[in-house]
């Protein structure tokens, strides 16, 4: 592995931590050379899988939609909001603070972020 | 005017289910079982398009907005699943007795107007997504053999679930 080349890389991590599940790897960052956590949290079935994830500040979370509706990722207080996303388009952010979110074209879609 | 009452395309669902429920055989084909499903999200996208047209009320527009790209999306997945099945849709008394009963709602709906329109429309998309909820469960994926066809029916109901929670959130400000 050459690390000069900043290569982005993602290594997957199969972790028998179930409440890790969503953390699937981490991402170098070129600015600073160290890495990033990378989670992902999949829109399916009308809900957010998992609906609750711990991040570390500064850590990036991507939203992929798996399902067969378009939807929306928006903070409760619409700080921050996704484009819509149609069936398997994502949005990736970086988390700076805890969140409650939901989806504002079905918001009976809730989620939340928790930065420890 | 009370839900029941204006909901007549519930009555095609209901005296189906009690028909099915009653006798071991009036089955429906998968390809009437298609024909119901994309008949019953049609109707609610046309619901949807008088809500456009009549309503200024920001929530129910939405809401309207949503009912019309979703249950558009699923007739896209019912078309495109029929089609690579080979199965074409076919009309039968369910799906004729749901236009006929359609017709009858949206008369009642562009006889309405203003606050009266949105509460009636919204209370409509109610007792009209219960009312399919409880036909997908009991009647079409019952009688449905094909699996991918079960499955698009099993995969669409947390959608009408969603969709009813939300009406239901909309509904709130008429009370």
């Amino acid at each position: 592995m050459n690390w000069p080349l900043r290569i982005s890389l993602t290594i997957i991590l199969l972790t028998a931590d179930r409440n890790a599940s969503h953390l699937i790897g981490y991402q170098n960052n070129p600015n600073t050379s160290s890495f990033v956590a990378n989670h992902v949290v999949e829109v399916r079935q009308m809900a957010f899988v998992p609906s609750s994830i711990t991040v570390r500040k500064g850590e990036r979370v991507t939203f992929i939609n798996r399902d067969i509706v378009r939807h929306d990722i928006t903070e409760e207080k619409k700080a921050w909001q996704s484009r819509p996303l149609g069936t398997g388009k994502s949005w990736t952010f970086t988390v700076m603070r805890s969140a409650d979110y939901y989806c504002s074209i079905h918001p009976v879609m809730k989620g939340k972020i928790t930065v420890k | 005017m009370k839900n029941s009452k204006f909901l007549s395309c519930s009555f095609a669902f209901a005296s189906l289910i009690c028909t099915a429920n009653a006798q071991k055989n009036p089955s429906l084909t998968d390809p009437e079982v298609a024909s119901v499903a994309v008949v019953a999200n049609q109707i609610d996208i046309n619901y949807a398009e008088i809500a456009a047209k009549k309503s200024k009320n920001p929530e129910v527009l939405k809401f309207a907005e949503t009912m019309k790209r979703d249950h558009a999306a699923v007739i896209g997945q019912a078309v495109a699943l029929a089609k690579k099945l080979g199965v074409t849709p076919k009309d039968n008394e369910v799906s004729k007795n749901l236009l006929a009963d359609a017709d009858k709602t949206k008369k009642t709906l562009n006889g309405k107007a203003g606050r009266d329109f949105d509460k009636a429309y919204i209370d409509n998309e109610v007792t009209y997504h219960k009312t399919v909820i409880h036909a997908v469960e009991k009647l079409l994926i019952p009688e449905t053999d094909n699996a991918e066809l079960k499955k698009l029916l099993q995969d669409v109901l947390p959608a009408l679930q969603a969709h009813l929670g939300h009406a239901e959130m909309v509904q709130k400000n008429f009370k």
